[in-house]
């Protein structure tokens, strides 16, 4: 299923990516289903918990810190749900930024990726954006297929 | 009537697309477990195989974090919203990534 974004929403995940440099962000993406595709009407971006959150249910390594992880606080997913249910949109994307490290899903992300969301991956290179793209868990959780990301 | 339960998007395939479904009972525990009777398929979702609710599975009794209440014995009342939050993550690191970089 393809993902729709406009250069707007585009330019505001970029600059996410940009301000929270060199450390992950994240956020989700709202809109609909139109005809076959995902079509992305709000960028809602949110604080990256990694770090914040009092009951982090991952594996937490030595050398995991801002730099290479991002997590939603459940209470922001909580809150983002609400606003979006209230204009009619659903959360059906999850954005992160990956710092000076390809656009492509890490063994972390397809282990703990939840079925239906589209996750859309952000490259930032020594604090430039790159490429992005996008990516939908496989039926049976083994690996992430890509999405045709479009930028209308 | 019953409780309302919000379904999170990534879940509603498992509930006819439904975005909020009404379940049945006095405390959280007795909630999911007539919501996961009317739809078998969440149950693998939201319970681990010997039947505890799963770690990256949040339950909210309206705005209040069932951990920080009684848990699956917390008590709702049918004025409540039960909503279920699913916990979520990403990341990169080089030595742990699918794909190796080509920078």
């Amino acid at each position: 299923m393809a993902i729709e974004l406009s250069f707007d929403h585009r330019e505001r995940i970029e600059q996410h990516g940009v301000e929270a440099y060199p450390n992950e962000c994240c956020g989700f993406l709202l809109g609909r289903e139109e005809n076959g595709s995902r079509v992305i009407l709000e960028v809602a971006p949110i604080q990256n918990a990694w770090q914040s959150m009092e009951n982090n249910p991952y594996e937490v390594r030595p050398e995991d810190s801002l730099r290479n992880r991002s997590l939603v606080d459940p209470k922001d997913y909580l809150r983002i749900d609400r606003e979006a249910r209230q204009k009619g949109l659903d959360i059906i994307s999850f954005y992160h930024s990956h710092p000076d490290h390809p656009a492509r899903p890490s063994e972390f992300d397809r282990k703990h990726a939840l079925p239906f969301l589209i996750y859309v991956i952000l490259a930032v290179e020594k604090g430039i954006p790159r490429e992005m793209t996008a990516w939908l868990l496989s039926e049976d959780g083994a690996r992430f297929l890509p999405e045709e990301l479009s930028i209308k | 009537m019953g409780v309302k339960v919000v379904i999170p998007t990534p879940l509603r395939q498992y509930t006819e697309r439904k975005d909020s479904v009404l379940a049945e009972g006095r405390t959280v525990d007795e909630v999911l477990r007539d919501l996961t009777t009317q739809y078998g398929d969440l149950r693998k979702h939201l319970y681990t195989e010997d039947g505890k609710l799963r770690s990256f599975v949040n339950i909210y009794r309206n705005d209040e974090d069932i951990r920080y209440l009684e848990r699956e014995r917390t008590p709702v009342k049918e004025t409540d919203v039960l909503s279920i939050v699913p916990s979520i993550a990403g990341g990169c690191g080089c030595s742990h990534c699918v794909f190796v970089s080509s920078w």
